[in-house]
Parts: structure tokens; sequence; C-alpha cells
């Protein structure tokens, strides 16, 4: 009868903490890449990737909330750091240090708008455009010189501000490639 | 226990529970939230309704900025007004708490006070029931079942909430519950430009010298006693050391990469020098001068500056993550004026430093014959042998030599280079932190066919594929590096260009974006196992491995190797996981009988884990020398890991 008294107790006790461990295994830091030598803070964000078939694929971004939606061939490194710009890149990387042909989509996470002011040309107007679901602001560049021309989409999240650039640098189809990479800023959705 | 005291704790436990899953559920579903009426006629309303960030961006006004609505509407942290393009009357973004969220915010903080308690409460007054029994069995027994009921009510609430707290600490974190804005209201502007800033985090380290010192804000003499003996110099090199020197374009496949396509001084559509370091480190001003601009340099160059010299000459540097300098400050040559980065046009962490004429259309081909000559002065020649005294910051933590910093010291080469002149081969060795991007190399031997390293993205694939499948046959190919169980794994994938494909792209999921698998071949040896694999790419994958179920799969079957394959890395550190191949030829397709010999994985050196790749080629070409050499180069790399922690040069 006593160690009827006691499996009451424990019983619920050991459900509780098995639930525990089951929910510590599954929520624990699968977004972040432990690097003990940094601040948790600037610990690399892990991307996923997911096949939607169609020949396009889900990049994702949990940590800072987002995803997009690029086709599979494009180039999509596994982490990125805060310290730095998340690029998916449509052409080969091994070809050259810099992109002298293809698209580059660019995704970087503020806390602040005024902080995307180092990637924005200078006075830049942002214009309203309708998004699926929400409201996302768009601003265009080309440098003759240079002959880069780029999209700038701004989202905003919770407490974050998301810059989607689609860059093209030296391709006689600027325009082109430009209009092909808007597709995919357009796929951007903010999760969480 | 009797049904009575059993109903106690029951009861007890579920209104405690009951009252958490109440507020939490609540809080979850963001019952939300507030908009602040555009009638509010003051800020101390405002103030008064408001979250926070809002009441103390009003408090920052002054009186007369700080009447009506417009004053708070202007406040720094609404994203879309920037003081000047402010849209008054029009907007109604904002927020307002709920009286009710207020209190049960407040509500369930106290609740969980209560429950803990009663819960103390229920146990004293069973310690005063026991105390008072005087050995009456029956108060005594009383007694004891209150302990129970209280102790097991504060177990299951404590439980609850770690249970909640571990789900979403958000469930158990009511800061304020706010009301979303309807998103059909017009909320803001529909255009709007971004203020102008200094651009980026910047992120300073201790100067190096001693003007450098006193130019920075608020530093006097006494501040820059202990550099007084290292002025600085009258030129720097912009980055001290430079991971690498590259002409602008580059072939990638191998480390360090290479320049391509253009001739060495007539780069005409490159016109600077690119200085390779790790994200972050300390960029300086090559000369005494003063900023003309800063800030966005364009879609090419991304963030920039641009240092008039007294000189006489406008230096450039592009794709830095952040400046710590403005329009019209003052520099002196070896202060720090921003962090290396890859913003613009750059796939890799680095400066694009340019010499930049006046005006610029005079041709960047004479630009990049005069930084050329800059560089191989400043950064590589004399002028950096001069003023190299200034060295690398010597506190770990605090600069490039730091964790985040260089891995190899700078000595590193020149050590290397004694150590395969004693072995007398071919050898090469390249590493990075787990997680990290930049790669820091060594040696000659730069790449090579994969032999049986490919065996672990094989084997990836595999459980891609199929997580049940083939545990055998993995384990198989990663410990005993097992010829027949890799090709059935290769069946297993479909075989030539489709098995290829799917190999291809866990290499590409993993940081390596340029190695591509070999499906056929008219040698003996297998298609796979004649994948061109460099050192680069191979510790670029390595790094990332651990990220995914399958990489960390496979990890573990590297950890436990078979000990024919215990060699290299498996010898040094802590924790190793490797996996060797070997063969032989160096190239794919050709078999000269020298065995080309190598190894990758990962490895645990003071609390740090590296991914590391190696290959040697010994002077007699057989295995047992070329696993001998990568046992010394093993234990070379870990003393050179240890040197530069300790910031020993």
């Amino acid at each position: 009868m006593k160690s009827k008294k006691y499996l009451i107790i424990a019983l619920p006790a050991l459900i509780v903490i098995l639930v525990l461990v089951l929910v510590y295994i599954n929520f624990s830091d699968k977004e972040l890449v432990e690097s003990p030598s940094l601040p948790k803070e600037l610990w690399p964000r892990v991307i996923t990737t997911e096949d939607l078939g169609g020949g396009v694929k889900l990049v994702m971004n949990k940590f800072d909330g987002y995803s997009i939606t690029v086709p599979s061939e494009w180039l999509v490194n596994s982490t990125t750091s805060p310290q730095d710009v998340f690029r998916i890149y449509s052409e080969p990387q091994d070809e050259a240090e810099h992109s002298i042909q293809g698209i580059v989509l660019n995704i970087i996470t503020t806390d602040s708008l005024e902080k995307m002011e180092q990637f924005t040309p200078e006075g830049t107007e942002f214009n309203k455009i309708e998004m699926k679901d929400y409201t996302a602001y768009k601003a265009s560049s080309y440098e003759e010189e240079e002959n880069a021309g780029a999209y700038m989409y701004i989202f905003i999240g919770d407490k974050k501000y998301y810059l989607v650039t689609c860059a093209v640098f030296e391709n006689p189809n600027i325009q082109d490639l430009l209009n092909e990479c808007e597709k995919q800023a357009k796929t951007f959705e903010l999760i969480n | 226990m009797d049904f009575f005291s059993f109903r106690k704790v029951f009861t007890f436990a579920v209104a405690c529970l009951a009252v958490l899953f109440f507020v939490s559920t609540a809080n979850a579903q963001g019952v939300s939230s507030c908009l602040w009426s555009p009638g509010s006629s003051s800020c101390e309303t405002f103030a008064n309704t408001c979250e926070s960030t809002y009441v103390s961006n009003c408090a920052s006004y002054g009186p007369d900025e700080c009447t009506g609505q417009k004053a708070c509407v202007t406040s720094p942290d609404d994203p879309f007004n920037f003081g000047g393009n402010a849209t008054s009357e029009a907007d109604t973004t904002g927020t307002i708490e709920l009286d009710f969220a207020g209190r049960a915010a407040n509500f369930y903080s106290w609740s969980i006070g209560v429950g803990v308690f009663v819960a103390f409460g229920v146990i004293i007054f069973a310690g005063f029931l026991y105390v008072t029994s005087a050995g009456n069995s029956t108060k005594v027994s009383e007694a004891k079942k209150w302990i129970i009921a209280g102790i097991s009510g504060l177990i299951i609430l404590l439980s609850s909430y770690l249970l909640l707290n571990t789900i979403n600490p958000e469930l158990t974190n009511l800061e304020s519950i706010i009301l979303t804005i309807n998103e059909k209201v017009e909320l803001v502007d529909t255009k709007f430009t971004i203020p102008k800033t200094s651009g980026g985090t910047f992120i300073p380290s201790p100067p190096i010298c001693y003007e450098a010192c006193l130019a920075e804000p608020g530093n006097t003499p006494i501040e820059c006693s202990s550099l007084k003996d290292k002025p600085c110099p009258d030129a720097v090199c912009p980055l001290r050391p430079v991971g690498y020197f590259g002409s602008g374009f580059f072939d990638r496949t191998v480390d360090p990469p290479i320049a391509i396509s253009y001739d060495r001084d007539y780069r005409d559509k490159h016109g600077g020098y690119d200085l390779h370091q790790t994200i972050g480190v300390p960029v300086y001003a090559v000369e005494d001068g003063e900023i003309v601009s800063a800030g966005f340099g364009g879609i090419d160059c991304g963030t920039h500056i641009n240092l008039g010299a007294d000189s006489g000459v406008t230096f450039r540097y592009c794709h830095l993550s952040a400046v710590g300098v403005k329009k019209g400050d003052r520099v002196v040559a070896g202060q720090q004026i921003g962090n290396n980065g890859k913003t613009g046009n750059a796939k890799s962490p680095h400066i694009h430093f340019m010499y930049l004429d006046l005006p610029m259309t005079s041709g960047k081909a004479n630009s990049s014959v005069k930084v050329n000559s800059y560089v191989d002065f400043y950064c590589k020649g004399e002028g950096y042998d001069a003023n190299a005294y200034l060295g690398m910051p010597s506190d770990p933590g605090s600069g490039p030599s730091g964790s985040t910093g260089q891995i190899l010291p700078n000595l590193a080469q020149n050590s290397f280079n004694e150590l395969t002149a004693r072995l007398g081969g071919q050898y090469g060795l390249a590493i990075t932190r787990v997680g990290g991007s930049q790669v820091e190399s060594v040696g000659s031997l730069t790449t090579g066919v994969a032999w049986s390293t490919i065996k672990v993205p094989m084997s990836m694939a595999s459980l891609i594929q199929d997580p049940d499948a083939n545990s055998a046959d993995i384990r198989l190919a990663i410990r005993n590096s097992d010829n027949n169980a890799a090709l059935r794994l290769w069946t297993f994938l479909g075989g030539g260009q489709t098995a290829a494909s799917k190999v291809n792209q866990v290499l590409r999921d993993n940081g390596d974006s340029s190695t591509r698998v070999q499906s056929s071949t008219t040698i003996q040896y297998s298609a796979y196992g004649q994948t061109t694999w460099s050192l680069g790419n191979q510790v670029r994958f390595m790094s990332s491995i651990s990220q995914s179920e399958e990489g960390r799969r496979v990890l573990t079957e590297m950890r436990n190797v078979a000990s024919n394959q215990q060699w290299g890395i498996y010898k040094i550190g802590s924790n190793p996981a490797v996996k060797g191949g070997w063969g032989p030829g160096t190239t794919a397709g050709n078999i000269d009988g020298r065995y080309f010999v190598r190894q990758m994985g990962q490895v645990t050196i003071d609390g740090e884990i590296y991914a590391v790749a190696m290959a040697a080629k010994a002077p007699n070409g057989t295995l047992s020398s070329g696993q001998q050499h990568l046992n010394e180069m093993a234990e070379w790399l870990e003393t050179m890991i240890r040197t530069q922690q300790r910031g020993i040069e």
C-alpha cells in the first residue's frame, strides 16, 4: 500500500521530467550554430532549405524570422553571421571573387531602419508596394560607371527590419535579371 | 494517502496550473493592443497610456515640442518618421496598453507568488501540527499528509512553470499585452528615405601606435603613455596582417585563391588591390589625412571610406562592414577607421584598396599600377618591415588574434616551410573554426583527388535519402574505409550522374559551393574517388556538417574509426573525428604510383573546435610515409594553434 502512495507522487513527477527533457531536446537552439568563443548574439544563424518541387526551394532563417523562395539551382550557404550579409547567388560561386554575371540576392537583418543606411544609396526614396499579405517598400539604383543595378526592398517584422537587395553587376541584361530576382524577392515572408 | 489528502494535493496543483495556463494562453494568442488616439492632447496623456519606449522618447522632448500628438509621432523609434518627413495628422500608428492586459500581467505574476507562498504555508502548518502532536499518532499522520501535500503542490507548480518556460519563455513573461494595429488603416507614408548615419556597427580595437591613440576622442598622453615608444609611422598597410593578397578576380577552387584573367599591373576592370582577412578585423588609415567621405559607397563598393591624405593622394577602401569615422575627421596613419567586411560586390571578406586618381576617369589601370607599388611596399616589403613592430594586439579577446581572428600565428607559413623542407615532399593544410567561414592555409599542396574522403558526403546523402537504411555500410565505409560498402552506398543513391547530383547537393548544403563529384572515369578506380576536392573546400564542408542530423551521425562514425585509421588529426587535441583517403595519384585520372595521402576532420583544441584538412605526398611516394608525415603536420598544427591562442610569437 505504501509503495502505491509513492507511485502516485512519483509517477506524475517522472512524466513531467520526461516531458521537460523531450521538450528541451526539441526546442534547443537548432537555429544557431553554437560558437562558444562568441557572445550568443553573434552566433551564426542556421539556414535551412526545403525542396518545394517545381524547380524551387524554400530558404529559411528561423532565428531571424524570414523565408524566401528561390530557384533550386541558386547557391545558398548553410549558415550566415549577424555581422555579415546573407547572400544567395544565381551563378557558380567558384568562378571569381566578385560576382561578374549573375544575380546576387542579399538579405540583411537589423534592429533599426537607420542601420540600413550603410547598404543603401544616400537619399534613396523607398516607395510603398503591395505584397500578398503585408506592406513592403521598394527602391532601385543604377551605377553607370560600374554597370551595376539593384532593387532594394524593406520588410518590417517584430522589432526587426529586413533589407532584401537584388544586385546585378556587369551584365548586358541587367534589367531582365533584376526582374527575375524581383520575383524571388517578393516571395520573402516573415515567419514565427 | 487517503482520498481526502490526495484531493487536497490534486486541487491545489490543478488550481495553480489553471492560473498559469489561463494567463499564458491569453498571452500566446497575442490579445492585442493599443492605438493611441490622435485626439490625445498631450505627451503627458500619451505617456500615461503607451509603452515605455514611447514614454522615454516623449520625455526627451522639450516642453514646446511636447504639446499635442505630433512630438510623439516624430519620435526616433517611429520607423517612418525621421523628423523631416512626418505625416502629422495622418499618422495613427502606435500602441496603447489595455487595462485588462495590465491586470492580467499583474495577476499572473501575483498568482505565481501566491502559489509558492501557499505551498510553503501548508508545509509550515504541517510542521506546526507535527510539533504539537505530542506523540498522537493520528495527528502525526495528518501532519505528514499535509507535508506531502505541500511539497507535491510546490513541485507540480514549479514544474509547470519550468515546462511553460521551456516551451516558450514568452509564456511565462507577460510584460505587457499590446493590441496590434489594424492593417486596413493607412498608417505610414507611401514613401520615405533612410537618414544618413555613420554606417555599420563599428567595432573598435586597441590603438597600435601613440599618435593613433591620441587621436581617439577623450584620450590624453596619460592614457596613451604605454604606447609612447611606438610612434606611428608615416604610412602603414591598411590591414595588419593581410590574410592573402589578390588582384580582384579569383579562382576560389584553390586555397588561397589565385588571380585569374588579369595582368597584374593592368587590371583596368578592377583598379584596386584586394586585401583579405576575417570579417570585422580593424582597417587602418594608411596615411595622415582627412576623411573625404564615409558610408555607403555604391552597389559595387558597398560601405566605403575615402581618405584624402596630406600627401595629395585619395585612398579608397571598399566592402567594409562598418566605419568609425565621418566626413571631415582628421586621422593619422595607423588609426583604426573601420572594420573589414564584404558589403557590395564581394564574395568573401576583404577590403578593396584603391589609389584613387583625381579625376577617377584618368584610368583604373593607372590606379592599379600605383596601388600595387603601395601595397607591395607597405604590406609586403620594406615599408611593412619598417613598421612591423606595431604588431597585433596581444590580448586574445580584443583583436584579430582572438577567437574570431587568426587561427595560425604569423610565423606559421615560415615554420611550415621549415617542416616541409625537412620532410622533403609536397604538403598542404587548411583550417577553419567549426561554424566559421575564414579559411587559413599553408603549404604548396592545395588540392587533389578526394579518394576515400568522398565517403563522408556520400554517407550523408544516403542518410538523407533514407535515414534508416545502410547503417552497416555507412559504418564500414567511414570507420574502416571499406570500398565495397561505399560502392553499395553509391548504387543505393542511383549510381552515375544521379548519385553524383545527390552528393553534390550535400556539398552545396554544407559550405562547399564548387566541388563537383565525378560520375565517370576511365581508370580502374571509382569515379567518385576521383573527384577533385580542394583542402579549402574540405574544411568549409567539415566546418558545416555538424548542423545537420545526417552530418552528426557521420561525425559519430568518424570519431570511432578503426585503429588503422587513427593517424594525423586523430592524434591531437580531443574528441577528434577523421576520415582519411589515399591512392596512387594526385590528379583526377592520373595514376602515377606515388601515394597522395589526405585526411579531413574536426578536432577540439583548448576548447575551440576546428575543421582541418591535410594532404601529403611523401618523397618516397609510399602510404606509410604519407601517414607518418600527416602525423607530424598534425603535431605542428596543434603547436601553432596554441601559440596563437596564447599570443606567443
